[in-house]
């Protein structure tokens, strides 16, 4: 990958019907920066681990290998949307609802075979991240902003735990505790458009699976050709990303090798 | 080296402007409406031009009325050149008032010298001919103005290879559709007795011409029974025809399978059988005669063996019978079975207008390529996609 890119698009792939479509606020610090933006261009069925054996279909006649649907689904789309957009970036972000650490990292691979078989050698753009356990887990590491864009009455408290562990249902507990009338898709826009990722990463131990994904955007973002650019915003700092705590599931995927920037 | 090297349509409805080199093996394939048949009928309606005249083909495509691009400019021209080993040819259609003009505008170059050969304008019924005896160029009047000057000049006695070249390109050419070969026709009346091996643009001469193959003493048999081997092939019960005069002057076909002990009529098999019966005459009927094959969809009735069968009969006709084949299709399975260097993405690009592309000259889907079946990547719409990319929501 030695294309230099002076803007970066991040595509979002999200699984799921229509409840996703604001996400690409969740990293409105990011766009500060000038040179990201974040779009939502497919939704996608979520996958969780393969439990029958994987088994290759073959064309009739000359029997050249036929796509799996997670090829048809996933990885074909992704093709289609990086092949000739050499500063594009993938993101294909999921929910861990429900899911222990082995199912995640069970749909964890298979998200990632998914894109890698699409993709090949445009594999490194893209990437695999998790909201644990759901986006609205967030709300509570940042519920300044909760309280005031629901206009909450009573307002949730600050919670000083870890949202992304300590909260089985974060959906339900808004809406059991506090906010019985939420709708998903309007309210969490409105969320979203306050949502502070300072506040949210604030704590480097606390929402590691948010913090890995938030740095790998920033590393790609270091793709840029002169990266002290990227520095001056102080994402580093600013997140943990290289002092907090990460995600094992999700922070071992290739990063774009870029010159000048080891 | 095929036959016809290249082709280079212009302003012929989608097609504003086209140039494919062609190969032995030519599948097009892409979305509806992007093309496919217009191609193959440009190269047809040349054809026409030659063996029926300009009037009669014209005739057959509405008399030239919404046959123009429809975004050409003022006073434009439909201009279709085809280049074999030796020449080029073009022609060019002109309009008097909104009809293609009977007196159409030709050209023939040689490829040898490079040397213009003959020459004739839009709505002239002279042309002028480069006569090698005088070395020099004579207007030559046309008796049949609305016939081509091709024609014309071949019956006039200068040096002709070149001429000549075009001519049998065109004259054995054949085009077939699928859907409108004449099935019900074969399986209810048989075929009218012809006593020789081109199967009609409708094949309801087929029985006719199998029949030929079969009992004629000084040809056919080996295309006969290529036929039947590809007929095996695709279908494990079929064992032969049996085809029997009917009256003096026409001929049927019956099946005899391996599980049945009565022949089966025509009209009792299923359109597949017939289909690819079709299809394989087509092929291999005029033996090793060089022919121009264009099939239009001929994936039409036939399952996804008897494709693969198809695709295989074609390959042997193009190697080893001199064929030269153009398929138009829509079948992901068909164009599986092919070379990808042999098939070609036609597309619509944002005026309408038609692009076609080899597809292993796509950029950057050969890594894919070279694992999954071409038809599949089609269908996954990472080539010729049918919809466009668009987002779903931003920031
Ligand atoms: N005069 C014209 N100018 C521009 N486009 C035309 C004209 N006449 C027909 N077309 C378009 O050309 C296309 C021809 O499609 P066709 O060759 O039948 O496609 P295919 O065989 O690939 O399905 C159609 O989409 C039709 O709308
Ligand atoms: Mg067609």
């Amino acid at each position: 990958m030695s294309e230099s890119c002076y803007y970066f698009t991040f595509l979002l792939f999200v699984t799921g019907k229509g409840e996703r479509e604001h996400l690409p606020k969740l990293f409105k610090e990011l766009t500060t920066s000038g040179i990201c933006s974040f779009k939502v261009v497919e939704k996608i069925g979520q996958r969780r681990a393969i439990t029958s054996p994987r088994r290759i279909a073959k064309m009739v006649g000359k029997g050249q290998m036929l796509p799996s649907k997670d090829f048809e689904q996933i990885g074909a789309p992704a093709r289609r949307h990086l092949q000739n957009a050499p500063c594009a970036r993938l993101l294909l972000i999921d929910d861990l609802e429900g899911l222990d650490e082995a199912d995640a990292s069970a749909a964890f691979q298979r998200y990632r075979r998914a894109l890698d078989e699409g993709l090949r050698e445009h594999k490194e753009r893209a990437a695999v991240h998790f909201l644990v356990r759901m986006l609205e887990a967030y709300f509570f590491a940042d519920v300044e902003a909760t309280n005031q864009a629901l206009a909450l009455d009573p307002p949730i408290p600050s919670y000083d735990q870890d949202v992304e562990t300590t909260i089985e249902h974060p959906k339900s507990e808004l809406k059991q505790q506090y906010f019985p009338q939420y709708r998903e898709i309007e309210d969490s826009g409105k969320v979203l458009g306050q949502l502070s990722l300072n506040t949210v990463l604030a704590s480097p131990e606390r929402c590691a699976s948010l913090r890995t994904c938030v740095k790998w955007i920033v590393e790609q973002l270091m793709a840029y050709p002169t990266p002290n650019y990227v520095e001056q915003f102080s994402f580093d700092e600013r997140f943990h990303l290289q002092t907090g705590q990460l995600y094992v599931v999700t922070e071992n995927q290739e990063i774009t090798q870029h010159p000048g920037t080891d | 080296m095929p036959n016809l090297q290249r082709v280079v349509v212009k302003n012929y409805r989608s097609l504003e402007e086209i140039e494919l080199y062609s190969r032995g093996v030519n599948v097009l394939f892409g979305p509806n409406g992007s093309g496919k048949t217009t191609f193959l009928d440009a190269i047809w309606f040349v054809r026409d031009c030659a063996i029926r005249g300009v009037d009669e083909a014209a005739s057959q495509r509405s008399h030239g009325i919404g046959v123009l691009w429809d975004r050409a400019e003022q006073n434009s021209h439909i201009s279709i050149e085809i280049e074999t080993e030796r020449a080029i040819y073009s022609i060019e259609f002109g309009f008097s008032s909104g009809r293609i003009e009977a007196f159409v505008g030709e050209r023939l170059r040689s490829k040898y010298n490079d040397k213009l050969i003959f020459e004739r304008i839009i709505g002239s019924d002279k042309a002028k001919f480069f006569h090698s005896g005088l070395s020099k160029f004579v207007t030559v009047e046309l008796r049949e103005p609305e016939r081509l000057a091709l024609s014309r000049y071949l019956d006039s006695d200068s040096d002709l290879s070149e001429a000549k070249e075009i001519h049998l390109l065109l004259k054995y050419t054949r085009k077939y559709n699928a859907r409108s070969a004449d099935i019900h026709r074969l399986r209810t009346y048989g075929s009218e007795f012809v006593s020789h091996q081109r199967l009609y643009d409708r094949c309801q001469n087929l029985w006719s011409v199998l029949r030929n193959l079969r009992d004629r003493q000084d040809w056919g048999k080996t295309e006969y029974e290529t036929i039947m081997q590809f007929m095996r092939k695709s279908f494990p019960s079929f064992n032969r025809l049996a085809l029997e005069a009917q009256g003096t002057n026409s001929v049927y076909g019956n099946f005899i399978e391996k599980d049945h002990e009565e022949p089966i009529k025509a009209s009792g098999v299923s359109d597949g059988h017939l289909q690819l019966l079709i299809h394989l005459t087509a092929l291999f009927s005029e033996g090793t005669r060089t022919n121009l094959i264009l099939l239009d969809e001929p994936e039409v009735s036939l399952h996804p063996h008897a494709l693969a069968v198809l695709a295989e009969a074609v390959e042997e006709a193009v190697s080893t019978w001199n064929k030269q084949v153009f398929i138009a299709t829509h079948s992901p399975v068909l164009m599986s079975q092919f070379e990808t260097e042999d098939i070609i993405a036609s597309e619509v690009g944002d005026r309408g207008q038609t692009t076609l592309k080899r597809v292993s000259e796509i950029f950057g889907i050969r890594d894919l390529l070279s694992e999954y079946a071409v038809g599949s990547l089609y269908m996954s719409e990472l080539i010729a996609p049918q919809s466009k990319l668009e987002t779903v929501a931003d920031v």
